[in-house]
């Protein structure tokens, strides 16, 4: 029913925005207002080929009017914010078009020499009578552009929210810090040196993060099995940056299950990011990190966790929780509120855990 | 020359002493993770030359630079390009970009050498004795130098000091710059960074950054790249990009 109803409104809504009825439109305007005024009151007083002269400069007139304010009042003033501009130019539009009926059924009749029984008087009341009907049947067609108006700016709003979104995500999931790229080559190259064996295993290793984050990342969603594999190469290649790191990654062990199941890319990369950056100890401690992926009825459950050192302080103290800020944001345009995310932070550890719905 | 590195990376850090051993026999007194090991280390060793990075956790490469005494050259090593304006106005002898290419390397413990000669022979005690119209006089080892003008490729700020490039000869001697930069004739001589002042004679060419004068090349500071364009190019060239 109600599907019913919104499709009968979207055919109408059609009908009165869409280019397509345009013709049609424009005759309904036509035949509406000759119907409308053939039938008023004020016509049915007179007979005879007055009453069609009358009858026609009336509707000559009125349709003048209409598209008047349709294609030069509406557009040049309405549109463009004079309001009050719009509304003098308006009323003296109607009040100049009526003088002029006015005046042309007194010469039509001057010059017929016709001498009606009762005379033929335009008085006051017929005057504002006539000033009503014709100010409505325009303000219709004010109200029609209007409405394509509003419409059309709708439509053109929602396009451009879903672009934004559409933008928002892909800015939000690449992001290669070109940084780490040159440090990692940098390394490298030192290995090759000392390790050529190791510098073999991470520059395969990097190729593989490379390629997750060039391609992978831009589909909607990728196997967990992946996205875990690319934690793990970024963390193995971190280590090699670090003087002392210690990693663990938990996953479940039952067969199979990481390939069925699918989730956006780079979703957990901001906080295994988050991790390392935050675990540096100043004071010659053991860094740690654990990541661990848990199946829970219909939820994958990630736990992050670092350990700590209460007297460091990471440099870009300005930018510290844009990261975050922006996680946020993607699961929100994700998951809407589907999601659950904890963070817990104590003096020696923080740790995040996320809920999401398979 | 003794010289010490400091970086956070360990591969970093053995990647620049295997480099600095092939190409030079600085001799390293040690490689630091970080920059308050190092400033402990500088209070009781005497370090000519310093490989520094910049992005390192808590104290930066750049405020490291800062803290160091006249006598230190630092020589920057990093993965970002962004921070080379900024590392020329601490009066750094270079800006290496990793991964490090051994030539720029070379080149640039050549330049620290020179300087580290220039500021050993008691630079402190080089004065400048007098300017006419158009040469100076600079006492130097208990000898009067007669510079002209014309002869002066280049004069560039190093700490307390200011080193004259001469065509094959270099003096050293101590004033600021800017007060050196007064007492030379200021429409031949352009100020065009923080540490250099050029005589606009000897300029071959130039883009928007640099100036090229023979194997030199000096950067266009930001704040005096539009004087030096309209000075030089009478306006016809814009110092935008």
């Amino acid at each position: 029913m109600k599907a019913d109803l919104e499709l009968k409104n979207t055919n109408l809504l059609q009908v009165i925005v869409d280019d397509r009825y345009r013709i049609l439109r424009h005759a309904v305007l036509l035949v509406v207002s000759l119907v409308v005024i053939t039938y008023s009151n004020w016509q049915a007083e007179y007979s005879g080929p007055f009453n069609y002269f009358r009858l026609l400069s009336v509707y000559g007139v009125l349709i003048a009017m209409c598209y008047i304010n349709m294609y030069i009042l509406v557009p040049v003033y309405f549109f463009k914010g004079r309001y009050v501009l719009y509304l003098i130019l308006f009323s003296l539009l109607v009040f100049l078009s009526l003088t002029f009926i006015s005046g042309l059924f007194q010469v039509y009749l001057d010059s017929a020499g016709m001498q009606l029984g009762h005379g033929y008087k335009e008085d006051d009341h017929g005057f504002f009578e006539g000033f009503f009907i014709t100010v409505s049947i325009i303000l219709i067609t004010t109200m029609i552009k209007l409405f394509q108006r509003w419409t059309k700016d709708n439509e053109r709003i929602a396009e451009l929210n879903n672009i934004t979104l559409r933008m928002e995500l892909n800015e939000l999931r690449n992001q290669i810090n070109p940084h780490f790229l040159f440090n990692m080559l940098n390394g490298i190259k030192a290995l090759i040196r000392t390790d050529p064996e190791k510098a073999n295993l991470v520059i395969m290793r990097l190729s593989e993060f490379l390629r997750y984050q060039i391609y992978d990342n831009n589909e909607e969603k990728t196997p967990l099995r992946s996205e875990i594999t690319f934690l793990s190469n970024f963390l193995n290649l971190e280590m090699l940056r670090r003087d002392k790191l210690s990693v663990d990654i938990n996953i479940p062990d039952t067969p199979g299950i990481l390939d069925g199941i699918f989730v956006p890319p780079n979703l957990f990369t901001t906080f295994v990011e988050n991790a390392v950056k935050h675990s540096v100890d100043v004071s010659g401690g053991e860094p740690h990190i654990t990541i661990k992926f848990v199946i829970v009825d219909a939820e994958l459950h990630f736990f992050c966790m670092n350990s700590k050192d209460p007297l460091f302080m990471p440099n870009d103290q300005k930018n510290s929780g844009l990261g975050l800020a922006n996680i946020k944001r993607r699961l929100q345009l994700l998951y809407q509120n589907n999601y659950f995310l904890t963070i817990d932070s104590t003096e020696n550890q923080f740790s995040i855990l996320l809920k999401l719905p398979l | 020359m003794n010289c010490i590195i400091v970086d956070d990376e360990p591969l970093a850090r053995a990647e620049m002493e295997a480099l600095i051993n092939e190409v030079s026999s600085a001799k390293i007194l040690g490689s630091f993770s970080n920059a308050w090991t190092a400033l402990d280390f500088l209070k009781s060793n005497k370090v000519d030359l310093i490989f520094l990075d910049i992005e390192m956790p808590m104290v930066t490469g750049l405020d490291f630079a800062t803290q160091l005494s006249g006598s230190t050259l630092v020589i920057f090593t990093t993965a970002y390009p962004q921070y080379a304006l900024k590392s020329y106005e601490l009066d750094a002898i270079d800006y290496l970009l990793k991964p490090i290419d051994k030539g720029r390397l070379d080149k640039a413990i050549k330049k620290a050498e020179t300087y580290q000669s220039l500021l050993s022979g008691n630079p402190e005690k080089n004065t400048l004795e007098g300017n006419t119209a158009d040469f100076l006089l600079i006492k130097s080892d208990r000898r009067f130098h007669r510079i002209k003008f014309e002869n002066m490729r280049f004069i560039e700020g190093l700490k307390d000091y200011v080193v004259i490039h001469l065509a094959g000869q270099k003096l050293i001697t101590a004033m600021n710059l800017k007060t050196f930069h007064q007492k030379i004739p200021q429409d031949i001589f352009l100020r065009v960074s923080k540490s250099y002042v050029v005589n606009k004679n000897y300029i071959e060419s130039f883009d928007h950054h640099t100036i090229y004068l023979g194997t030199n090349e000096l950067p266009i500071g930001e704040v005096y790249k539009k004087d030096f364009f309209t000075i030089y190019s009478g306006g016809s060239i814009s110092p935008e990009i």
